[in-house]
C-alpha cells in the first residue's frame, strides 16, 4: 500500500521510465518464454506434429509434409537462428505464429484477435461496474466502521472473493437458465449478433465477474479510505464543519489511487479468471479459445493467445501508470 | 504463550477463532480421508446420477462414482497444493525480501524483478506453461508459487526489513561485527517470521483458487480428484444442465469456506500482531 505523503515522491518521471522499462521486460520475458515452451514440452514438436496427422489422416505419406512445416519454421535451424526468426515474424504489425492445427489454414494470430474483443467487452463491462461500485461501498464501509452493516459486509466479502469464479457461474446456470429458464445459459448472441441478444448474452457472465471483483475493490477502498479518515488534513477539514457532501468527495478523491493500482495490478490474474468464466458460459472470447485449443492440442493458437494476453495487460498497466496523475493531482511525471 | 491466556485471545477473535475452527475441520477431513472412505471414489459403485442419500451422502456422478468420497479423498489434493505452494512462496519471499531490504546494493535488481513477476498475467501464463509441460500436484504447487506467490510477500518483508534495518538493536549488530548473513536469517527473520507467516496465508488462498482454476481450463493434474477437478468433470459432463446440482455445489462451496477460513484466521493473527 501506497503510503501517505509518499506519493509525490514515488511517482516521478523517473518512476515513469523504470516502469515503462519494467513492461517492456516483462513482454520479452513472456515471449521468450512462449518460445521455449514447445522446445520444454515432452517429446518433440515435429514428432508430435506427425504423429497427430497421421491419426488425422491415415494413409497419407506424412513425410513430406512434416519435412515442410520443419522448413517453414525453420525448425532445422540452430537454436539462436530460429530464436531471430520467431522474433522476427512476432514483432512485425501482423504477427505470425502459423497457421492453427485446428482450423488449419486460418492464421492463430487471427483466431485470437477475433475473439479478443468478446474478453474485452467481458473485462471492460465489469470493471467498471464493480470497481465504482465497489468505491461506493468501501468509502460507506469506511464511514460506517463497526456499524452492524460494515461487520456483516466484511466477512461475507471475504468469503466472496474467495469463491471460485467460474462455479458462480455453474451456479447461476443451474438457477437462471436451467431452473427458471429466464437467461440463456451459453453463448454471446442468438442466430446473428443483434445489440438485444448481446446484452441478454451478457447479463450473466458480467454479473459473475462482477460478483466476484466487486468485494475485493469494496475492502481496498475501506482501508484506503480509513487510513484518509485517519489522516491530520481530514481531521482539520472536519474541525471546520463543511458540508457533508465536500468532506466525502475529499475522502473518496484520496481513496482513488490505491484502489486503481490494486485494479491494474489485480489484471493480469483476474484476465485468466475471466476465461474461467468464458469456459463456463461458452462465451467466444479468449478463455473458450484456449480451453478449445487445449482439448485440440492446438499449439499454435495458445501461443498466439498468451502474447495477445500479455500485450492486452502490459497496456492496460501502461494506461494506469499515465492515468495517475489525473486521477490524483499530487502525482507528476514533469 | 500458554494455553491459558490462548482462550481469552480465541474468545475476543471472533474471526480468530472462526478461521482455525473452518481450517481445523478441512485438515482433520483430509487426514481422515486417508484412513477411512466410505466408497472407493474411483470407481462405480452405484447408480448414476442418484441425488443425495443416506447411501450416497453427496449424491453420485454420471458414472455413480460417490460424490461424498470424492469429496473427502480431494480435499487431500487441495489442501497439499495450498500449503505446499504456500511453504515454497514464503521461503521465496523471505529470502528475496530479506536481501533487498538489507542489502541496499540488491535492492534495486530485486525489485525490478518483482515488478516484471507482478507486471505478467499471471495466471494465462500459468495456463499456457501447465498445457505444455503437463504439472503434477506437486510441480503445480511449485508453478504457482513460484509466478504468483512470491512477489507480494517479497514487497511485504522487504518493506518490514526496510523499517526493521534501522532499529538500534540491528544496528548494534552490525557495529559488533556480526556477520549480515546472520543478522538477516536470524536476527531479522525472527521479528518478521510472524507478519510473512500470515501473509503467506493469502498465498495459500491463491493457490487453491488457481489449481482450481487450471483443471476448470483443463490443464491441471486432474486425476488427484481436487475439489476443482471434480467441479471440471462435472462441467464436461454437463451435469448442470442435467440438474444434478450435488455433483459440484459440494466441492465449490468447500473451497469457498476453506479459502475464507485461511482468510479470517490471517486476518485475525493480523490484528494480534498489530495489538503486540
Amino acid at each position: 500500500m501506497v503510503r501517505f505523503g509518499d506519493i509525490s515522491r514515488r511517482y516521478t518521471k523517473r518512476y515513469l521510465v523504470k516502469r515503462i522499462f519494467t513492461l517492456f521486460v516483462a513482454l520479452f520475458a513472456v515471449l521468450i518464454l512462449n518460445f521455449l515452451l514447445p522446445h520444454m514440452m515432452p517429446g518433440n514438436f515435429l514428432t508430435f506434429y506427425e504423429e497427430s496427422l497421421q491419426r488425422q489422416h491415415p494413409g497419407v505419406n506424412v513425410k513430406p509434409i512434416v519435412d515442410r512445416v520443419a522448413q517453414i519454421y525453420g525448425l532445422n535451424a540452430p537454436f539462436y537462428e530460429q530464436f531471430y526468426h520467431y522474433l522476427r515474424e512476432i514483432l512485425s504489425f501482423d504477427p505470425n505464429f502459423g497457421p492453427s492445427f485446428q482450423y488449419y489454414p486460418m492464421n492463430a494470430w487471427n483466431v485470437v484477435v477475433y475473439a479478443v474483443k468478446w474478453t474485452l467487452i467481458l473485462l471492460g463491462s465489469s470493471q467498471m461496474i464493480s470497481w465504482s461500485l465497489g468505491i461506493l461501498i468501501g468509502v460507506y464501509m469506511a464511514f460506517n466502521k463497526g456499524k452492524i452493516l460494515d461487520k456483516i459486509l466484511q466477512p461475507t466479502f471475504y468469503f466472496l472473493s474467495t469463491i471460485p469464479l467460474f462455479w458462480i457461474g455453474l451456479v447461476f446456470i443451474l438457477v437462471f437458465a436451467v431452473y427458471f429458464k429466464v437467461l440463456p445459459p451459453s453463448g454471446a448472441y442468438s442466430v446473428v449478433p443483434t445489440l438485444g441478444s448481446v446484452l441478454r448474452h451478457l447479463v450473466l457472465p458480467l454479473l459473475v465477474i462482477v460478483i466476484g471483483t466487486l468485494p475485493t475493490h469494496a475492502l481496498v477502498v475501506r482501508s484506503a479510505a480509513l487510513e484518509v479518515l485517519s489522516s491530520d488534513f481530514v481531521q482539520a477539514i472536519r474541525a471546520q464543519t463543511l458540508k457533508k457532501i465536500t468532506f466525502l468527495n475529499i475522502v473518496l478523491k484520496n481513496s482513488l489511487l490505491p484502489s486503481l493500482t490494486q485494479l491494474f495490478l489485480s489484471i493480469g490474474y483476474l484476465i485468466g479468471g475471466i476465461y474461467t468464466v468464458e469456459v463456463t458460459f461458452s462465451y467466444p472470447g479468449m478463455g473458450s479459445v484456449i480451453y478449445n485449443a487445449i482439448s485440440a492440442q492446438d499449439y499454435p493458437v495458445i501461443q498466439a493467445s498468451l502474447y495477445l494476453t500479455t500485450l492486452v495487460v502490459i497496456l492496460a498497466n501502461l494506461a494506469a501508470d499515465l492515468l495517475y496523475p489525473i486521477v490524483d493531482p499530487r502525482v507528476s511525471y514533469v | 504463550m500458554s494455553a491459558k491466556n490462548l482462550l481469552p485471545i480465541l474468545t475476543r477473535n471472533t474471526y480468530l477463532f472462526a478461521g482455525l475452527v473452518i481450517v481445523c475441520f478441512f485438515v482433520a477431513l483430509a487426514l481422515f480421508g486417508l484412513f477411512y472412505l466410505p466408497h472407493n471414489p474411483l470407481e462405480s459403485v452405484g447408480p448414476d446420477y442418484a441425488p443425495p442419500s443416506l447411501r450416497y451422502l453427496f449424491g453420485t456422478t454420471n458414472i455413480g462414482q460417490d460424490v461424498f468420497s470424492q469429496w473427502i479423498f480431494g480435499a487431500r489434493s487441495t489442501l497439499l497444493v495450498g500449503f505446499l505452494s504456500g511453504l515454497i512462496t514464503i521461503l521465496i519471499g523471505l529470502a528475496v525480501g530479506i536481501v533487498a531490504g538489507f542489502i541496499s546494493l540488491m535492492d534495486e535488481p530485486l525489485m525490478r524483478v518483482t515488478d516484471i513477476f507482478l507486471a505478467m498475467p499471471t495466471l494465462p501464463l500459468l495456463i499456457a506453461i501447465a498445457e505444455f509441460v503437463k504439472p503434477s500436484i506437486y510441480s503445480v504447487s511449485f508453478l504457482i508459487a513460484v509466478l504468483i506467490g512470491w512477489p507480494g510477500t517479497a514487497r511485504v518483508v522487504r518493506s518490514s526489513v526496510l523499517s526493521l534495518k534501522t532499529q538500534p538493536y540491528i544496528e548494534v549488530a552490525k557495529l559488533s561485527g556480526v556477520p549480515s548473513y546472520k543478522i538477516m536469517f536470524e536476527d531479522i527473520i525472527r521479528h518478521i517470521l510472524p507478519l510473512s507467516l500470515t501473509y503467506s496465508l493469502f498465498s495459500v488462498i491463491a493457490a487453491v483458487l488457481t489449481e482450481a482454476s487450471l483443471d476448470f481450463i483443463g490443464v491441471g493434474p486432474s486425476t488427484d480428484y481436487s475439489w476443482g477437478a471434480q467441479i471440471e468433470l462435472a462441467n464436461q459432463a454437463n451435469a448442470v444442465l442435467f440438474g444434478a446440482w450435488w455433483w459440484f455445489l459440494i466441492p465449490g462451496l468447500s473451497i469457498a469456506i476453506f479459502s475464507t477460513g485461511i482468510a479470517l484466521l490471517a486476518y485475525g493473527l493480523e490484528s494480534i500482531f498489530k495489538e503486540m
